[in-house]
């Protein structure tokens, strides 16, 4: 029964790796972007954040499900 | 917490959660209606090209069928499903670390100032994440029923 907290803490771990990682990168392209084209900065912003939903997703189901194991499975 | 449920249940409402989307039920509720809605619009619009843009698509060769429809079915299926699960590992996850910031609180008189630093912390993060949910809902909303409008 003590596995299913180191399968939760897996899930969690590397859910938040990838959604650090994708996150991470977007901000780096917004910044890159908006020093080449001031002018496109709020558009390029709204578009970041869209796009940063979309890449937390998958992470978030998995944090879902993960909290949803230690609490309601694992008793 | 239980103030709002509480209220409506003296009030004669017996059922009520203070945020309902933390059930997977509703948040697939809705991502069902939308793919309803895009199958519609697509049947409508498209009619039968509905069908050859399925089985088409990315080989245009009638004997790949089942590769196409295989391929184009799963792209199909995951629309609302990642749609609802989005929206539901997003409030479940918000409301549980709520709760679980909460139970810090009974831990020891020590914990009660950094509990309260944290409660806050989050409460400001999740008000920023729900707004994002709904708009990136509704952004995917439109844009899959703009898809059905149009060719690929």
């Amino acid at each position: 029964m003590e596995l299913i907290y180191v399968a939760a803490a897996i899930m969690m771990g590397l859910g938040g790796m990838g959604a650090a990682i994708g996150v991470g990168l977007l901000g780096g392209k917004l910044i890159e972007g908006s020093a080449r084209q001031p002018e496109l900065a709020p558009k390029l912003q709204g578009t970041f954040f869209l796009g940063a939903g979309l890449v937390d997703a998958i992470p978030i189901i998995g944090v879902g499900i993960a909290m949803y194991l230690i609490f309601v499975v694992a008793g | 917490m239980d103030l709002v449920p509480h209220t409506l249940m003296l009030a004669g409402v017996d059922y009520q959660k203070i945020v309902p989307s933390t059930d997977p039920n509703i948040t697939m509720g809705m991502a069902i209606g939308v793919f309803v809605l895009m199958i519609y619009y697509s049947i409508r619009v498209k009619g039968f090209g509905f069908v050859k843009e399925l089985t088409m698509n990315p080989f245009n060769h009638p004997l790949f069928i089942p590769v196409n429809l295989f391929m184009e079915v799963v792209g199909l299926l995951a629309k609302p499903f990642s749609l609802g699960l989005r929206l539901f590992g997003n409030m479940y996850a918000g409301e549980m670390i709520f709760i679980l910031i909460a139970a810090l609180f009974s831990v020891g008189v020590m914990w009660m100032l950094p509990a309260a630093l944290l409660q806050i912390g989050w409460a400001i993060f999740h008000i920023l994440v729900i707004v994002l949910q709904a708009f990136i809902f509704m952004v995917l909303t439109i844009v899959y029923l703009s898809m059905a409008h149009e060719d690929h």
